[in-house]
This record gives C-alpha cells, structure tokens and sequence, in this order.
C-alpha cells in the first residue's frame, strides 16, 4: 500500500490563493454549522503545517484553504488578484509593485498589511529557513513597503515568471506576529477561506469556514480530512457514505466508483511520466540516438499498456496556457525505419547500445510497467534498457548525483515553464547535472523568457524551447496521467484543477 | 547433515524404522511432504521456465479474463497470466525462505551452541541480543532492516534471518544446556576428550532434530513474512511477482475478479499448509518421545 | 507474520523454565523480581541501540524524505541549515545520548515535521492498539482454547483432526490475506466500511466502536487462536497422561472435576504464557491489519514514521511498544508462577 500512497508530487502544486478579512474568523465560524461538512477521504496525512516547507501534495492541499498568497490561480491556472488586488513590472522587469487588498484579516482577527508580506518573503529567502520556494523568488534583493497596503520587491534580474512562484502555497504570507512567535508551526493563521480547527494525526484534520473571507461567503460550515490508507478502503468510505469525497489516483480504483449516485472528476495533472536521458553520457551525447530513441518509442502504447489509456501523451510543458503540441515533435507517430536511419547515421547501424536504466518503485504504480513497455520497444531498434529497479531513497539519491544514462521519473509539473524548466535546462540550472543537457541558445531563450511580461510573446518563446527539446531529443516526454475526485452527487459546485489545489472547496455547496 | 540419520544417539529409542518411514505414517507427515514438493516442484518449473506463460509478459487485449483453457488462473490487470504469477511468485518466496532460514540456521545454531556449551559470559551476551530481538516488535524490525538495506528479494532473506536468529539460538541452545552436565559427556572431559570432538561426536547429533524441526517451521513463518512485506511493498519489487504483491494489486479488482485474489492467497495458504505439516510430521519423527502421541 | 516468532518463543520460553529452577521462596521470588528488572532495563537499552542504529543506516534521511528529488533545488547554506534542524549534523553519540536522556525525563521527543510531541501521537494511537490487542486476545484464547479442549478430549479421533485442521488453517492463512478478503467482501460488495478513517473510543461511541473493531479483531483473533489451540491441545494431552491425573481418576473422581481441577489447571501455565506473549507481540505486529482496515493505531505511527525518516518518533514509539512487550512478559511470568500449583502450595 505504500506504493501509491506517498506521491509525493512536491512541487507540482502551485496556486491556490485565499485570503481573509475583516472581524473574526476562528471561533464565530466555528458555531455556525449550516452549509454542513465536506468529509475528505485522501491516502495519507499531512506531514507539516508549515505552509512554506510543506512538500507533501497533502500538506500543500490542505494548507492552501488555510493560506492566502499575494496572487492566485483560477481553474485555468491563470493568475488572478489574491491579497494583492492588482501588480506592475517596471524597470524593465526589475521592480514589482503590489497594492494589497485592504481590510483582509488573518483567521485571529489581526490586520494584514504590508509587513505580513515582508515578514513572510523575509523569512523564505532566509537560508536558516529552508523554505522550498526559496530558489523560485531568490531574485529579490530587497523588499520595501512604501505603506501598509504596498509592498515592492526589487529584482536583482529580470524575472517575470517570479509572478507565478508567489501565487504557490510555499509563498503563503503568514503573520508578522505569528513568525515572530513561530505559532504557526502548531496552530496555522492565515487568510484562506477555512480556518484550521483541530488535527489528530494519521486520522483526521478539520477545518471549519472562515466567516471573514475576503472572497465572500463560503457555503461549506467546515471541511475535514481523514486518511484512510488505501485507495480501495476510500472507494468504500465513499460507498458507505462515510466521506463524500475521494482523492484517488490510480484509475484502477477509480473505475471502481459507479453508482449509487457517486461520480468521478477527472483532471489532468501536471506532472509528467517522461524517459530521462543522461545527456552527457555515450552515446547519448549524440543528438542522432536520441532521435532514434524518440522514433522509436511509441508513447500511446506506453500509456496504454502502463496505464491503461488513462492519461494524454505529452510535450515539454504541460501547462494548459503553454502546453506543448505534441504533433510537432520529431516523430509524432512512432517510425522504425526513421528511428534505424538515425542511429545508422550515429554510427550504430545494428543498435547495440545499452543504457542503464534506473526505475523508482514505490513512490507510483507505473513506473516499472512504463519502464518494461519502452524496454521492449526500444529492443526492436537494438538498443537494450538494463532496468534497475530501485527504492525510494536509492533513486533519489542515484538520480540526484546524475548516476544513471536513462531515469523512468514523473516529475512536477509547474503553472509557468519557466520555473518548470529553468532549474533543468539552463546550464546554471540547480538540477542541470541531472537534466543532462544544457546549450546557449537555451540559455538565451530561458532569458528572453524571464525578461517578458506580454502573454503572447512568452508563449511564442515557450512554444520555441519546447520545440528546441524535443528536436534534440533531450529527453523522451511520454504522458501526463489524471488525478481522480470521487464526489458524491451531493457535492455540487466543486472544480478540481491540474495543480491538484482544493481552493475551489470555497464554493462548493453540500446540498 | 549426516547427523540427520542418527538421531538414535539421543537415548536407546526404539528404532523399528527410521525417521523417515516415521514420517510417512503419520497423515501429517505424508501430508506435507506431498505439498512441500509439489510447492517445490512448481519453484523448479519457474526456475527452468517451464511456464504455460512469461510471467511478466503482458497480454494487453487479455486483461482481467477469468480461468480458462489458456489462462488457467485467469489474468490480471495487464493481461498477465496468474497462474505462471503464482507459480513464479511461489518461487521467490521459497527462494527468500531458503536464504533467510538458512542464514539465521546457520549464525543461530552456531551462536546457541557456543552459548550453551562455553556458558559463562558468551551466554549472557548471546541470550541477550536475543531477548533483544525478541522484545523488539517483529514486523517492525524486518521492516526498519528492509527499508536500511533496501528492498530486493535477497535483503527481504537478510531481514527475516536477523529477526530468525534468536529462535535458533534458543533452540539449540536448550539441549546443549541439557546435555553439558550429562554423564556421558563429564566422562568424555575427563577422559581427556577435546572440546571439538565433543561437540561434533555427541552434541551436534542431539541439537540437529530440534534445529531441523525448526528450519521447516521458519521455512512456513518465512514465506508468511515474506508476503507480508510484499504485501506492504518492501519485498519483492515488480515487476517479479510476488505472491504479497499480488494480494495487494487484488485489491482494487478482487470485487469484481475474485481470482485475482483467489489465486494468490490459495497459493501462499497451500504453500504455507504444507509447510506446518512437514514440521509438524518431522517433529514426531524425530522425537521419539512425543511420537506416541 | 507475528505467528512465527510467538510459537517459537512460547516453546522455548517453556524449555528455559525447565531447565532453571523452579521458584519455592519469597526470597527467590524477591530475588527473581530484581533479576527480573534488570533484564528489562537492559533489554531496553538494547532495544534503544538497536532503532537508533538501524534508523542511520536506512539510506536516505529527513531531508531526502521530506523533499524527495527536489533536495536537488537546495543550495548548501538551507542543506546545512535543514540538517541543524534535524540534529543529524550532530556526532551519533551526541544524537543518541540527547535522545535517551530527554526519554529517561519523561520527554519522548516530537515530530520535527508536524511539531506533535511523540507522547501526545502515542497517547491517542496505543488506546487504539491495546484495545485491538486485548479484543484479538480474548476472541482468540476462547476459541484456542475450546478447539484445544475438543482436540484433546479424544486424540487421533475424528473431532481430534477436525479441531487441528481449523488449527492449522488459521495458522497458515495469512492476516493480509484474511483482511484483504473481508475488506473486499465487505465493504466493496455490501458498502459496509465503519472505518472511514477516525478512531471510535467504546465511551465515545460503544456501537461504532464495536463495528470498527470487530473485522479486524476477528483477522487477529484467529492468527491468536491457532497458536493457543496447538498448545493447549498438546499441554492438555501431555497434563492427562500424568500420574497424579491418573491417580485422581483411579479415586473415583469425576471426569469434569479432574478435567477442571486437576488437568485444566496444570495445562494453564502453558497456556497463559502463549496468551501472553500472543498479547504482547500484537502491540507491535497489528500494524498490517491496521494498515489494512485505517486503525489510526501505534503500528502504522511506526510506518509512517519510518517512511518519514522521523527518527525521533520511530525510536521512542518502538522503546514505547518494546517497553509494552517487556511488561506483558513480565506479568505474564508472574501469573504464570501465581497458578503454577508447585509455587502455590508452598
């Protein structure tokens, strides 16, 4: 059971954006009941109350209904006015200016102003933190609040994807006063819709509706979290009427759910299943075997066969406002001559390539069915995958230290392909040595991407570094697989987003 | 193990027959030792792959079909055919149990003959490491040593070894213990007899029943283990198959396609039946005290 | 897999009692006690070495486990700071003497994730686990102890063969199996899941209580039953054939009394020290069923805790269980040297 349980899709979440205001929340909210309380059934528990160190997607989950950020993600992960009720790039995208929403309070009743939001950057980009965001806005050189409802952030480069990082749950702005006091760590104070009430751990976690939400009334009297360890067992909590809803990701289990007015939503995540190459290791440094290998493979046969269908082949960026077309890859359609040609032309006329080949086991179900599936295939060029299947710890730290030629790997997906990517494919890139690639005209697109602020020109430039990847082969990008909500027909006005955010938990009715 | 054929040395036991026709007249026995080799038989077939289907193979147009002609146990999720699963998953449960059982056979043994014959400091130390283990909650232990060593067929046989040792040792400890002060062997020092060959001429005989008594049982116990931790997803890794593991994928189907968890936990309760038996025919046999029961 | 090393041990908590000498005196039972202190004490220290070794060999450490692959996006200066934090940039010595002292004052640490100390998380899992244990126990010893009866009431006869069938089913059929089937019988056919996740006590809910507990109870139970009834079976055999059994036949005595009296009574000592040590291992080894039918129970605090790499949570809540198991023994030895008839009558 703990092979589905702990996905720890660290850093795909981003977004979700709540935040309060004015008069109490915590304890007047805590007698109203109407509008009753959604019961959550979800594999495993949060593991940290910290908004900006919560990796685990069940800590980022929960914490993100507790927390505002200064923006926030819609449905369509675009980003839209959260505490901050407008912003502006100048200086040549150097400086970020936000007016913050007035009359917003934390769930104690205490104002937010402009020092709860430099307290809270101030404490991310403290090293002594660890705070996971903090590569993400390490651009900011200084922070000023010019009055209680402006905040500027002076940018030591260029770097409009910044805008993205802030709309993420480990960017929560906490209060001053609560940092001071490190309460937060047990008993979490934000300006989300709900409100944190109690927590037993390793059963369940209740929030109650924040009466003062700056984002109007919200339906539900509170929310709570049980963890019941296995996807089958939620299948039958939510049968029995025990919870309501079902956070599921393995589409055997969620094809369980039929009847008795019980319902699936579907949402495509943004993470990605991908083939990682190493590069930099022979013969993979020659862009010809790496083309073989993108013939070669027929991705939709991968999904099929590891994941039974349930999921869309993929590019680079996984984004809905980005997302690359996969049609324009070298070999849309999988091509066995073609693939032969390339690797003739890489001097492997009858393949006899080996690549070791790390899997992860247990972290997700498909991993080894995905790895077998592009084994076999790839044997019919001569290139021969020596699968290791390895435990958690192990892959992480042979992935880390870039000890391997090929990694099966589902890897967060981020809203912006910048923070996506950057940290990968630039050859300053913290995760370079992993990623394995890194060329100058990358580098040069990445900057032009961090430098623009206009929608339009962004996406002509994503569109280009998706393109350059999948013409080098730099990596073999295979499908993104869904995440499952199983609701009870009682549950009405819910919409699941790729992030896997619940904020859309604010309007939700029960009825 | 030529110390099997003469347990007779223990005292003057009637010996009309020898262990072994023992053996074959109780049910029990005769039982278990019918099981334990069709179980062993099946492994050997895995072992030289002689399966109606690849194991791992996945047929993806034959998925979650019920027990036929082709597929006799039916097939899973992928197509996969369950019966070569729970052969080859029988396989490699009997494989980490031979490995497990004999590695904490052989360090246990030798440690609780060395406690029980040196006494003294060594048998403190030794029958304390084992209380230790023993008051350390099993399950936990064999699962903090696989997540140390990582998962993988051959560290799941180091964990449950580790957590077998202290049995061993208790075992064959015990008679040495009974034995040290017997007259036969206060005669053999003061004859002047070396400590060796007093070990291996007259005690080792008297320890290998109860230690071969033994071995079956953890073999039982080992492969229990052994699924269990399959089952939580610290043993074997797929794409091996597993007979825990299968348990474990059932779940998602089994209300739907009961073979799919029919098949496993009859294959680990055959296995394991078996097993008991065996031990529990090898326990009569070899006691000729408890034999007239 | 807690039936394995419960036979075993049973056996040859049985076999070391016949060699030692057997109690007569307060002064031994005096002497006994304090013997008996001392060896929990150090099997505890020893338990202690045990976790906090095993735990820094396990690859990987908080920091990879709370961050996975993303560990890669940290810069030295928040790796160096993170592993302050945990305490695992101090020397083993240092880490282990800071833990045992802050246990022998009465703190158990916390969870440096979540903030929660391990007293307060053990406060509200071990209810839930004691009272799966003692549930198991109970349904187990009487129906042990009845299919032993029934067993030993004629040897080698047919109700004999029936009563260690069952036995010998129950003791080969997995509990992951059992739970799994009940689980998927029950509750995927007839919806029927009581346990959605939260924890019942009897005196919050008696009626949810008993419906949370009674599959899993009945999975454990059965694992219990089939070690009582093997050893029941063979002490109430071997009890009957003794001479003063024989003897209080040839007086005339009736057989309900000599069953009661006379064999029943011997055949207990055996008995209660397999309950016992059937008890004391559940305190540790439900966390599969507990796992399986979402008991919020201290096996899975472990196996959390362990895929955590929360060191301090896995190293105090195991002394907690091992500290369990050593009481459990030592209340079973003194039951057990309570009824042994020899010691009584003295």
């Amino acid at each position: 059971m703990g092979r589905t349980r702990t996905r720890r899709l660290a850093m795909v979440v981003l977004g979700l954006a709540l935040i309060a205001s004015s008069a109490f929340a915590g304890s007047s909210a805590a007698r109203s009941t109407a509008g009753g309380t959604l019961v959550i059934g979800r594999t495993a528990d949060v593991n940290t109350l910290d908004p900006q160190k919560a990796t685990a997607f069940q800590a980022v989950q929960t914490l993100g209904l507790i927390y505002g950020t200064l923006v926030q993600l819609d449905s369509k992960l675009s980003i839209v006015p959260g505490l901050a009720t407008s912003w502006k790039f100048t200086d040549n995208s150097q400086t970020l200016t936000f007016n913050l929403r007035p009359k917003v309070k934390f769930q104690n009743g205490a104002p937010f102003t402009s020092a709860d939001v430099a307290a809270s950057l101030n404490r991310i980009l403290n090293p002594a933190t660890a705070a996971v965001a903090r590569s993400n806005i390490a651009d900011i050189q200084t922070i000023s609040t010019p009055g209680p409802l402006t905040v500027v952030l002076h940018l030591a480069d260029p770097d409009v994807p910044i805008l993205a990082a802030l709309a993420d749950v480990n960017t929560s702005i906490l209060s001053a006063a609560d940092i001071q006091s490190g309460s937060f760590t047990t008993r979490p104070n934000g300006t989300g819709p709900f409100a944190f009430s109690s927590w037993t751990p390793n059963q369940s976690l209740k929030l109650v509706r924040n009466a003062t939400y700056w984002g109007g009334k919200v339906p539900l009297a509170g929310v709570q979290f049980r963890v019941i360890p296995d996807e089958t067992s939620v299948v039958s909590a939510l049968k029995a009427n025990q919870i309501q809803m079902g956070l599921i990701s393995d589409p055997l289990v969620a094809r369980q759910v039929s009847g008795g007015g019980l319902k699936v939503l579907r949402q495509s995540s943004l993470s990605y299943h991908v083939l990682q190459l190493n590069d930099r290791h022979a013969p993979l440094d020659k862009q010809y075997v790496r083309l073989a290998i993108q013939c070669a493979v027929d991705r939709k046969q991968v999904l099929d066969s590891a994941a039974l269908g349930e999921g869309q082949v993929t590019g680079p960026i996984t984004s809905p406002a980005y997302r690359s077309n996969p049609s324009q890859r070298p070999c849309p359609k999988p091509n066995l001559t073609k693939a032969k040609k390339f690797l003739a032309a890489a001097g492997y006329p009858n393949g006899g390539i080996t690549l070791n080949t790390i899997v992860e086991t247990g972290e997700y179900a498909t991993a080894v069915a995905e790895a077998q599936s592009v084994q076999a295939q790839l044997a019919k060029i001569g290139i021969t995958l020596n699968l290791q299947t390895l435990d958690s710890g192990t892959y992480v730290q042979r992935w880390l230290g870039a000890d391997f030629d090929a990694a099966i790997a589902l890897n967060g997906g981020r809203v912006d392909p910048d923070t996506m990517y950057t940290r990968y494919f630039t050859s300053t890139g913290n995760l370079n040595k992993v990623a394995g690639y890194a060329s100058p005209k990358l580098d040069t697109l990445f900057a032009q991407g961090r430098a623009t602020s206009d929608p339009a020109k962004r996406q002509a430039i994503y569109t280009q570094i998706s393109k350059t990847l999948e013409g080098q082969g730099v990596w073999l990008w295979m499908f993104t697989s869904y995440d499952y909500y199983a609701i009870s027909s009682k549950v009405k006005n819910f919409v699941p987003m790729a992030n896997e955010s619940l904020l859309y938990l604010r309007q939700t009715t029960l009825g | 193990m030529s110390a099997i054929a003469t347990p007779a040395t223990v005292a003057a036991a009637p010996r009309r027959r020898g262990w072994f026709g023992r053996l074959l007249q109780s049910p029990s026995g005769r039982i278990g030792l019918v099981l334990t080799a069709l179980v062993a038989l099946a492994a050997l077939a895995a072992v030289a792959h002689l399966l109606p289907h690849d194991p791992v193979e996945q047929h993806p147009l034959d998925r979650l079909l019920g027990p036929s002609s082709r597929y006799w146990l039916g097939t899973d999720q992928f197509g996969r055919d369950i019966f070569s699963r729970c052969i080859e998953g029988a396989k490699s449960s009997l494989q980490v149990a031979l490995v497990a059982v004999g590695l904490a056979g052989a360090v246990g043994t030798v440690a609780g003959i060395a406690a029980g014959f040196f006494g003294g400091v060594l048998d403190g130390i030794v029958m304390r490491i084992a209380d230790v283990l023993f008051a350390f909650p099993a399950i936990l232990l064999a699962l903090a040593i696989v997540s140390a060593l990582g998962s993988g067929w051959f560290n799941t046989a180091i964990a449950i070894a580790i957590v077998y040792v202290p049995i061993f040792a208790r075992v064959a400890r015990g008679p040495v213990l009974a034995l040290r002060d017997a007259d036969f062997i206060r005669a053999g020092r003061v004859l002047g007899f070396s400590s060796p060959r007093l070990l291996f001429r007259h005690i080792l005989p008297n320890v290998a029943a109860p230690v071969i008594v033994q071995v079956t049982l953890s073999l039982s116990w080992a492969i229990l283990t052994e699924s269990s931790l399959s089952f939580l997803g610290l043993g074997t890794q797929p794409p091996e198959a597993s007979l825990g593991l299968m348990v474990s994928d059932a779940r998602a189907l089994a209300a739907d396609y009961w073979w799919t968890l029919a098949a496993p936990a009859v294959a680990i309760t055959l296995a394991v039946v078996g097993l008991n038996l065996l031990g529990d025919g090898l326990r009569d046999a070899l006691d000729p005290t408890r034999a007239r029961d | 897999m807690t039936e394995p090393l419960i036979e075993a041990s049973a056996q040859q908590l049985v076999d070391v009692d016949a060699v030692a000498p057997t109690g007569r005196l307060p002064a031994f039972l005096r002497h006994w006690l304090v013997a008996r202190f001392i060896w929990s004490i150090a099997t505890l220290v020893g338990v202690s070495i045990l976790v906090f070794v095993i735990l820094r060999v396990v690859p990987g450490n908080q920091i990879d486990a709370a961050f996975g692959t993303e560990a890669g996006t940290l810069t030295p200066a928040q790796h160096a700071a993170l592993a302050h934090y945990y305490g695992i940039d101090r020397s083993l010595w240092s880490q282990y003497f800071s833990w045992i002292g802050s246990v022998l004052t009465g703190n158990l640490g916390i969870a440096l994730n979540t903030h929660l100390s391990v007293a307060s998380m053990t406060r509200s899992a071990l209810p839930v686990t004691i009272e799966l244990a003692l549930l198991a126990t109970i349904l187990g010893t009487l129906a042990g102890v009845a299919l032993g009866l029934l067993s030993a009431s004629r040897p080698n006869g047919v109700r004999d063969t029936v009563g260690q069938s069952i036995g010998l089913l129950a003791l080969s059929v997995p509990s992951f199996v059992l739970g799994t089937a009940i689980v998927t019988i029950v509750a995927a056919k007839f919806n029927y899941f009581p346990n959605g996740g939260e924890y019942r006590a009897p005196w919050q809910s008696l009626s949810e209580n008993v419906q949370q507990m009674v599959f899993p109870a009945l999975v454990l139970g059965i694992a219990v039953a089939a070690p009582v009834m093997r050893t029941t079976r063979s002490a109430m055999i071997e009890v009957g054939s003794r001479d003063f059994v024989r003897t209080a036949r040839g007086k005339g005595l009736s057989a309900a009394r000599v069953l009661f009296r006379h064999v029943l009574g011997n055949a207990a000592i055996p008995i209660v020290t397999m309950v016992g040590i059937q008890f004391g291992y559940l305190l540790g080894g439900a966390v599969i069923v507990e796992q399986i039918f979402a008991l919020p129970g201290i096996g899975r605090q472990v196996l959390q805790a362990i895929e955590d790499r929360e060191y301090a949570v896995v190293q105090s809540t195991v002394l907690v269980i091992a500290a369990a198991f050593v009481l459990v023994n030592f209340l079973t030895d003194l039951t057990y040297r309570w009824i042994d008839p020899r010691v009584r009558e003295q």
